[in-house]
């Protein structure tokens, strides 16, 4: 991203140990590189939508993902795919997985 | 039968959220070439290709399979099976020549699994297709994982029995290889139209529409291993592999366009000839089918799609 920042924010997903993330990693990559698997690992390019979440708490910066798994609607109440945010702050996040018929 | 119906999958249309970056992925990672580029639609084609195209990149705010496009030997044929599909109770619309660059008439319908079909007997020859001349082995030099061709497609749905007969019994498709559970309903079916152990894959799955993943050949095993190499190192998205297959003999690996649609490369696998028996799987070897060395299923392998 465009931050030369090198600092590392924290990421709470419900009941796991927090995970560091730096600004210029995307959130499932910190958390599938820790080991943490309460949000599942698919295309990790934000076309598949496995690793859906909301966002509780916190800022971030998006990437473009799939408007088939995140409408505009979603998005207003924060929802995101972990594999399209980078953290502006540290968060907590929670799966949010779509119903397997979308 | 000699190859003189459907000849092979001719082109797929993908659909990818970033038309930039999937022209980076498919041209330099994959090794296509770029032939043209429209607004939000990029042409794209593998240095073994006689035809002008076989890869259609739309840019789009979703990933996922627009189009899968199949080549029938000759005008006459597509009228044919036009009527064949009709007569069978298939809808069929025209996209027009030259609706695409260099693509004549094409016969589209719907399969029930949602899947948009084409098929075309005439497309441009490319300027850059292997030689026909005291040929070399190429003009250039293959670069990337050194595509020699687009493959085959694996496309999930609900009713994948209805699309599978539609392609057997309007246009002549083979079924090599089934997976059926314990009450009989098939799971995957995998039917080809060539020589080849598959042209396209049928897997059941939870919605309609859905694309399991673009093959692309490669020429050996050493070549899948070459792809393997360049995906560690230019950090593309790896799903599974590099491994072989039980169902198709095939040697793999599988990873995942900027957009998450997932690609192959895909190296041997069997010669099928019409004579031969359909290769029959259970559920409970689906370990061994699928993953042939590890004989697990992968859970990211059959649950993730565009």
């Amino acid at each position: 991203m465009e931050s030369k920042s090198s600092a590392t924010f924290q990421i709470r997903v419900m009941g796991a140990e927090p995970v560091g993330c730096s600004v210029g990693a995307d959130v499932l990559s910190a958390l599938e590189y820790a080991g943490v698997t309460h949000i599942p690992v698919g295309c990790r390019r934000g076309g598949c939508g496995v690793c859906r979440v909301r966002i509780l708490n916190g800022e971030v910066v998006r990437k473009k993902m799939s408007r088939a798994k995140v409408s505009v609607a979603d998005e207003e109440k924060n929802y995101a795919l972990a594999c399209c945010i980078f953290p502006r702050s540290d968060l907590t996040i929670t799966p949010a997985p779509l119903d397997k018929n979308a | 039968m000699a190859v003189t119906g459907v000849l092979r999958p001719g082109f797929i249309q993908i659909r990818v959220m970033d038309l930039g970056e999937g022209i980076v992925h498919y041209r330099d990672n994959l090794g296509l070439d770029l032939v043209s580029q429209d607004g939000e639609v990029a042409f794209l084609k593998a240095y073994d290709e006689f035809d002008r195209h076989s890869v259609v990149l739309r840019q789009a705010d979703e990933a996922g399979l627009d189009v899968l496009g199949f080549k029938v030997l000759t005008e006459e044929a597509l009228t044919v099976f036009a009527k064949r599909l009709k007569a069978i109770g298939v809808k069929t619309a025209i996209v027009p020549a030259g609706a695409y660059p260099g693509v004549g008439r094409r016969v589209r319908f719907s399969i029930p699994t949602g899947h948009t079909i084409d098929l075309y007997s005439e497309m441009e020859l490319s300027g850059n297709g292997p030689q026909t001349k005291n040929p070399d082995i190429w003009r250039h030099e293959p670069r990337g994982m050194r595509i020699s061709r687009f493959d085959h497609c694996a496309v999930l749905g609900v009713d994948i029995a209805a699309s599978a007969e539609i392609f057997e019994k309007a246009l002549d498709f083979v079924v090599t290889e089934r997976a059926t559970d314990p009450e009989g309903n098939a799971i995957a079916i995998f039917l080809t139209c060539s020589n080849k152990a598959h042209d396209i894959a049928f897997l059941t799955g939870p919605a309609d529409a859905k694309l399991h993943h673009a093959s692309f050949l490669v020429e050996s095993w050493n070549d899948v291993g070459h792809a393997c190499d360049l995906i560690a190192q230019r950090n593309i998205s790896l799903d599974i592999g590099p491994t072989r297959h039980g169902i198709t003999r095939g040697q793999t690996v599988y990873f995942f366009d900027p957009s998450g649609n997932r690609n192959e490369c895909f190296a041997g696998g069997y010669q099928h000839y019409p004579d031969n028996p359909v290769r029959e799987w259970t559920v409970d070897q689906m370990g061994k089918a699928i993953f042939y060395y590890e004989k697990e299923v992968h859970d990211r392998f059959t649950s993730v799609m565009t």
